[in-house]
């Protein structure tokens, strides 16, 4: 017992087997243990305490000192030992059971896992399963509702129901469910290159050995729940790669430009402190105009807030202004000879009305006087040709001599063969585009029969002025007036003129020629240039990216249309909250303050976007950090800056959800 | 100071760089847009082995593998350097959203609370069954309890011979009976309470008032037998709560320790 | 069942002869030697007669010049007589190990360690039953023949360390061999030798049953043990040759308490009164005629208090008493000048001790005169608080300072995992070799685990030695195939740290012999010797409450009782 002094003594106490495992059944039962314990299988091994020895005719006790020694009452008569007892049934031991209890688990652990590959055959093997047991969470709610609907979690995981072969080697193969964004998503850029950008593009020098390909899952980690945010990007991110570190916008950002938000001019030239200085003051006062919000939709307000159309904003001013200005395409050349004197004009033309009447009167048999020729008519009539008309002949306009013997030839084709001959000679002018846009709409019998007065030295006798505008006839000329904004013809003589002089040096064209183009775009583009548009239209000297011999080339283009400014496509800024915060109207001038000091249209005499002075005072950064700033508002980068260029979606996309719409709705009925 | 300490020390100093280590490159990872999720959970992964190998450490103590003790200070500091490499890896989140990865960190937290409820354990215990000053090899207190009843019945018949009454033997098996047939109030003895004496206290003075002068005697004899069967009950209780919980532990470890495994598997299937 | 049973012939006493080639030509040659032809052998009685002494006790060993026959450091357990030939004693300094070619315990290979893994068994104490029916010749772990090897520079030896030469008829490693201490020096072959090795039972057969021999024994037991001795003390070591001879020869050799001392001590253990059990050899109070020096053995040193003897220290191998007061005396210091010595402190012999007498005299003529005073005095250490001691006379009371690696368990750490138990079982097939109970105080446990004593009485009355100092570190090892299983060795250790058990064949049978009597071996601990990495317990410990302690050490509790 515990309390006995030699309870440690050999004949006592022997060893303690913890690292059996079972223990006695009885001991277990809280009864007294047998000394000789359970066997290693567990069964009990204490039935009886000796096996006796027949020594001659009589049993002899065996019993082991660890038991006691030989016992007094030695075996029974039979040989079997006389202190028997039931067997026990002996339990595992605490560490058994441990070890038993851990294969339970073990195996409840496999079987949940058999249970997925079984009762889930479509996700081991199968396509379009859109539930799993695997999943790590739920998808974001876009992504639940396009990609997992319609192709399932192939959609992103392509080892995904296609059996073990394909775990296999997606086990040991490296695969990015992130390859699989762009079958949906497209960007200005490739998909794999930070910002969409090639760094050559973006002129930045990275470190050698610098790995710059990215990966869709780098950032945009999905299986977080329906409303989680899947792109959690940091500022640190940012600073991480970029080399002004930021750590907070008022203190680390680079001040903005002398000049921002811009770093170009407008596409319109629409001085805003002439306008609200010298044109407006009275309507202002009158209260027909009110102010800012007049022009700028505050409803479409974003990025920018676009100035409504030009009908609606301009027009009551503007609007003869464009109207009023032609484009001559034919007149009475000045002339010291008369190149037709050989020419059957009668044989080609028809007769002119005094002829006609001549002719007439003489047919009749009345007594007519043959209508006389103006001998003077080229000299006292004539002009120099109209730079145009120089421009299609590839002569100087201001040399009779020179022009003498093409304006003949050309002005007997047209009274040959009609207004063909203009268009063949409008179209062979360098870089000009259709007859049929710089034409259209010009009555073929218009033009010869108006040459063919002149040739007969006599002026054009047009039926009547034509209302509105178009081509028309003032009898010594042939004229393109505009027949209001945004004229197509208008349009595609300027697209064309402001590059004519390039395109014929380009075409190898000679000095005249080149000067002739050169003239062209001159008048075009002065104030009396064909509708004027150039005062408010911007013309801009781009790269052309479309001769596709990898040569970057300048040309010139009319900035038609208003156009947003894109010269930060990183950048974006969103006006509408800003609008509401601070009331509508009229405090856009919190931000943004005229400069009447800043010569503003100047710019627009020349074709560099990026030279010119904004009419607006640039907005400062601490106009900005008056509320974005550490506790009031975000002022985090992706506040104002986009990861992305030009995210956008794939076309394909549009044809799968019009097919699950369709199939749904099959399903539905 | 201890050898033991020393190593302490020097681990708790190691895990503290490798967790630093680990947290820094994870944050690089992060920053450059890179997946930390990788490093730290093969960390955390190797984290869970070495935490399995200090089982497998007990099954090989044949040959030399370090000692013991200082394999313990370093399952410790281990385990805790695996809860702090999980948060890295989930990046804070407590619950996941998925089902397996639910059961995933379900299991581990419940590693996790055993073997801190384990640690206490054997830090709190081994010192009160000390004071409880009976030393018995837990394995023996059956034994031993049968023991003391065999005795508590002799003491009951020789009563009934000597007195001739059978109050005592009557009173044994009512009562008596009951306490002695196995360990009795054990989560009152795992609690510090003191149950099994007061248990005693009461119905032995309840006794003493029917018990004559030679009956009063024995039942003397019957208490010492109960008071001493108490502290067996207590060493009983205490010794072997700090066996049973294990029970728990390992087990949890087994099923942590599989079901991280499927998740390698997964994510390599599915996303590496 | 009785079919299956596997029975073996009963081991006895002398059934494992010491040498196996002792014959009884041989014999009749020893009974001619001198040295054997004066003894009465009618003294000896009919179950040890002298003659079964030499057949079976002792074996002739045959030297050439080089060859060592014991080494310095070996725990040995016989006694060497010269036949014939010379051997030379290394005196000082002693040969270094390198030079005595000491190889390590054979330990078992990483991977013979780690196949215990399988090879285990889960049957309790299994035994390959085929090993106990060959044993073979040296199977018994004393120094013999068997660990013989070779000097290499005999005379470089000869002039670089002070040696004696031993000639026919003397006897040596008597000492050893009775006070069961390590070889106090190495003896090597001179010249081509026969050298009769008789083990320590047949050596106590001699000296108790005739009388020459027991002269012989002592005063050769005298004449080694003194030179030694006293040319090892830091008291002495600045002593010439001649002046260390002169103290020699006037100190007085004594032992106190019985050799077998663990059979009244356990009988008074018993009784609970172990703090009585010791021979007084000092009483405080008592006039010094001398200092004692311990040569083997503990002696406790304690004061009056109260009631009872407050234990101040105890003094092992190499320690003094007496020495503080003798010197206060001699020096004149302060108010004892004069006053008569005065013993401040008692000495009792735990167990048995060998004690060297020195007088004062002796002393005063060559020692003091040149010696550093004695820093503290024993007495004053009765200063400390008396609970401060409590573990220290536990310690003694309980004669745990016998034990070299005793094992102590902290009980505030101890989670009762029984890692200790397993670790060992899985080092020693399967089997447990401790038993993870022991008395305790405060929270210290020492286990029923064999503490590898520096006395070990077990090894006392085995009477096959399968019992043994193991020569590479001095662990007390059984030889489980010599072992019969007679218990000797259990009933005498005072700790109970020895189990029989009864073995059975690998299919868990239990061995019996002839007549169906289990066979039974005694197991313990054996600080696997055997295994890579020391004490797999202590290795195995997840909470360092379990250490292998020397209680001899200065501090076994580590700072315990501050």
């Amino acid at each position: 017992m515990i309390t006995d002094s030699d309870r440690f003594s050999y004949q006592k106490s022997s060893y303690e087997r913890p690292n059996f495992p079972f223990v006695c059944g009885r001991a277990c039962a809280f009864g007294k243990p047998c000394a000789q314990g359970p066997t290693f299988a567990g069964a009990c091994g204490g039935t009886s305490q000796c096996a006796p020895f027949r020594n001659g005719d009589r049993w002899e006790c065996r019993r082991p000192p660890s038991s006691g020694g030989p016992c007094a009452d030695g075996p029974l008569p039979d040989g079997s030992c006389c202190m028997q007892q039931p067997p026990c049934k002996p339990r595992p031991s605490i560490r058994r059971l441990r070890g038993r209890i851990s294969a339970v688990v073990a195996v409840f652990i496999l079987a949940l896992i058999a249970a997925f590959l079984h009762f889930e055959p479509d996700a081991f093997e199968g396509d379009r399963t859109i539930f799993s047991s695997v999943m790590p969470g739920q998808l974001s709610g876009a992504h639940s509702n396009f990609a997992l609907a319609d192709k399932g979690c192939v959609a992103c995981h392509e080892a995904h129901g296609k059996g073990i072969l394909a775990w296999a080697e997606a086990f040991v193969t490296a695969n990015s469910p992130g390859e699989n964004c762009v079958d949906c998503h497209a960007f200005g850029g490739g998909s794999a290159s930070p910002h969409n950008m090639t760094f050559q593009t973006a002129g930045v020098t990275l470190p050698a050995g610098a790995d710059v390909r990215t990966d869709c899952v780098m950032c945009h980690t999905e299986h977080k729940g329906q409303d989680a945010d899947i792109a959690p990007m940091k500022d640190a991110q940012c600073n991480s790669c970029h080399e002004t570190k930021i750590t907070a916008f008022g203190r680390d950002h680079p001040a903005f430009g002398e000049r921002f938000p811009h770093d170009r001019r407008p596409s319109i030239a629409f001085d805003h402190v002439a306008h609200f200085g010298k044109h407006f003051p009275e309507k202002l006062a009158a209260g027909e105009t009110r102010t800012c919000v007049d022009c700028h939709d505050v409803g479409k307000a974003a990025l920018t807030v676009p100035p409504g159309s030009f009908e609606a904003n301009c027009a009551s001013c503007h609007l003869t202004g464009i109207t009023d200005r032609t484009l001559r395409i034919a007149s009475v050349p000045f002339l010291e000879e008369d190149p037709f004197a050989d020419t059957d004009l009668a044989s080609i033309c028809p007769p002119t009305a005094d002829l006609k009447a001549y002719l007439l009167a003489k047919a009749r048999g009345e007594d007519a006087e043959a209508p006389e020729a103006d001998e003077y008519f080229f000299e006292d009539n004539g002009d120099n040709l109209p730079p145009a008309l120089a421009l299609a002949l590839g002569v100087a306009a201001d040399d009779p001599d020179g022009y003498i013997d093409a304006i003949g030839a050309f002005y007997k084709a047209i009274a040959e063969d009609g207004s063909d001959a203009l268009a063949e000679r409008i179209e062979g002018m360098p870089g000009a585009p259709g007859a049929a846009a710089l034409l259209a709409g010009l009555d073929g019998e218009l033009v010869r029969q108006a040459v063919c007065a002149w040739m007969q030295k006599v002026e054009y006798e047009a039926p009547g002025d034509v209302a509105g505008g178009g081509w028309s006839s003032d009898g010594m000329s042939i004229n393109y007036r505009p027949v209001g904004h945004a004229d197509p013809v208008a349009r595609a003589w300027f697209d064309f003129a402001v590059n004519a002089e390039a395109a014929a040096k380009d075409a190898g064209g000679d000095d005249t020629v080149v000067a002739q183009a050169a003239a062209l775009r001159d008048v075009l583009l002065s104030e009396y240039g064909l509708g004027n548009c150039t005062k408010c239209h911007a013309v801009t000297q781009v790269t052309d990216a479309s001769t596709g011999d990898g040569q970057d080339k300048q040309k010139l283009m009319v900035e038609w249309g208003y156009q947003a400014v894109k010269d930060r496509p990183y950048v974006h800024y969103d006006h509408g909250p800003h609008v509401n915060l601070l009331g509508p109207g009229t405090l856009c001038s919190t931000c943004h303050k005229e400069n009447a000091q800043a010569n503003f249209s100047a710019s627009f005499k020349q074709f560099d976007a990026t030279k010119f002075e904004p009419g607006f005072l640039p907005v400062k950064q601490e106009t900005c950090t008056e509320c974005h700033t550490p506790g009031k508002v975000r002022q985090d980068c992706l506040l104002c800056h986009e990861y992305h260029l030009e995210p956008h979606f794939n076309r394909s996309m549009g044809f799968q959800s019009a097919g699950r719409v369709e199939a749904g709705g099959k399903e539905g009925g | 100071m201890r050898a033991v300490h020393r190593a302490l020390v020097l681990f708790w100093l190691l895990a503290a760089a490798g967790f630093a280590i680990v947290a820094w490159d994870a944050w690089r990872t992060w920053l450059t847009n890179g997946e930390p999720a990788v490093v730290t959970g093969y960390t955390l992964a190797g984290l869970m082995v070495f935490l399995g190998l200090f089982n497998t450490r007990k099954k090989l103590s044949m040959i030399p593998l370090g000692r013991g003790a200082y394999w313990t200070a370093a399952h410790g500091i281990a385990g805790a350097l695996a809860l702090s490499v999980f948060f890295l890896h989930t990046r804070g989140t407590v619950i996941p959203d998925g089902s397996y990865e639910r059961l995933l960190a379900g299991l581990f937290y419940l590693v996790t609370i055993t073997g801190v409820l384990g640690y206490w354990l054997q830090r709190m215990l081994p010192r009160r069954l000390t004071e409880n000053g009976l030393e018995v090899i837990w394995e023996r207190i059956p034994g031993e309890i049968a023991e003391i009843r065999e005795k508590a019945e002799a003491i009951v018949e020789e009563a009934a011979d000597k007195s001739a009454s059978d109050t005592l033997a009557r009173y044994y098996m009512e009562t008596l009976a009951w306490f002695f047939r196995r360990p009795r109030f054990p989560l009152s003895h795992f609690f510090g309470a003191r149950a099994g004496d007061a248990w005693i206290r009461r119905e032995f003075t309840a006794m003493r008032r029917y018990v004559d002068e030679t009956e009063s005697g024995y039942l003397q004899q019957l208490e010492q037998l109960a008071l001493l069967k108490n502290r067996l009950d207590f060493a009983w209780s205490v010794n072997g709560f700090l066996k049973i919980w294990l029970l728990f532990h390992v087990p949890l470890a087994v099923g942590t320790l599989l079901v991280m495994i499927w998740h390698i598997i997964l994510v390599h299937v599915y996303l590496l | 069942m009785a079919t299956a049973v596997e029975t073996m012939a009963r081991p006895q006493r002398w059934s494992t002869p010491f040498g196996p080639d002792m014959t009884e030509a041989i014999v009749d040659e020893l009974m001619a030697h001198p040295i054997f032809a004066g003894i009465d052998a009618s003294r000896f009685p009919g179950n040890t007669p002298l003659r079964g002494i030499l057949l079976n006790d002792t074996r002739v060993n045959s030297f050439g010049p080089g060859d060592i026959v014991v080494r310095e450091g070996d725990y040995g357990n016989s006694a060497f007589l010269i036949l014939d030939g010379s051997l030379q004693v290394v005196i000082s300094p002693g040969l270094p190990q390198s030079v005595l070619g000491r190889a390590s315990a054979a330990k078992k290979g990483f991977f013979e360690a780690l196949s215990q893994l399988w090879t285990n068994s889960w049957r309790p104490e299994v035994r390959d039953p085929s090993r106990y029916g060959a044993v073979a010749g040296s199977v018994h772990g004393g120094s013999g023949s068997a660990s013989v090897s070779f000097l290499q520079d005999v005379p470089a030896i000869l002039d670089k360390h002070q040696t004696a030469r031993l000639g026919p008829e003397m006897i040596f490693g008597e000492l050893a061999a009775l006070g069961r201490i390590p070889r106090t020096a190495t003896v090597f072959a001179e010249t081509d030798a026969r050298v009769l090795e008789i083990r320590w039972q047949g050596l106590r057969e001699l000296r108790r049953f005739d009388t020459t021999w027991r002269d012989k024994i002592d005063t050769a037991y005298r004449k080694n043990a003194l030179g030694n001795a006293l040319a090892e003390s830091s008291m002495f070591k600045h002593l010439s040759p001649d002046q260390l001879k002169a103290v020699a020869d006037r100190t007085l050799f004594e032992t106190h308490g019985a050799f077998d001392w663990h059979t009244s001590y356990k009988r008074m253990l018993a009784q609970g009164r172990e703090m009585e059990h010791g021979t007084p050899i000092a009483r405080e109070g008592d006039y010094p005629d001398g200092i004692l020096m311990v040569r083997a053995g503990f002696a406790r040193v304690s004061k009056r208090l109260g009631n009872g003897e407050r234990t101040l220290t105890y003094l092992g191998a190499g320690d003094v008493y007496g020495l503080e007061e003798i010197y206060a005396a001699w020096s004149g210091k302060g108010s004892e000048k004069g006053t008569e010595v005065v013993l401040e402190t008692s000495l009792t012999a735990l167990g048995y001790v060998d004690l060297l007498r020195i007088p004062r005299q002796v002393l005063e003529e060559y020692v003091f005169p040149t010696m550093t005073p004695p820093q503290t005095r024993m007495g004053e250490m009765a200063g400390v608080e008396i609970s401060a001691d409590a573990l220290k006379e536990w310690a003694v009371g309980r004669r745990y300072i016998n034990g070299t690696r005793a094992m102590l368990i902290d009980l505030n750490r101890c989670t009762r995992c029984d890692d200790c138990v397993r670790a060992c079982a899985s080092t020693h097939g399967g089997n447990p070799r401790f038993v993870r109970h022991g008395q305790t105080f405060d929270h210290w446990m020492v286990a029923n685990s064999c503490m590898h004593c520096a006395d070990p009485v077990c090894m006392i009355g085995c009477p096959t030695g399968a019992i043994s100092r193991s020569i590479q570190d001095g662990s007390v090892v059984i030889n489980d195939d010599t072992c019969i299983g007679c218990g000797t060795c259990a009933a005498s250790c005072p700790y109970d740290n020895i189990r029989l058990v009864q073995v059975a064949n690998q299919r868990g049978e239990p061995l019996v012999d002839s007549e169906h009597k289990p066979i039974i071996k005694a197991t313990k601990c054996d600080y696997c010797s055997t295994n890579p990495g020391g004490p797999a317990c202590q290795r195995a410990c997840p909470h360092d409450a379990l250490r292998r302690v020397d209680f001899r050490g200065a501090d076994p509790f580590e700072g315990a009782h501050k």
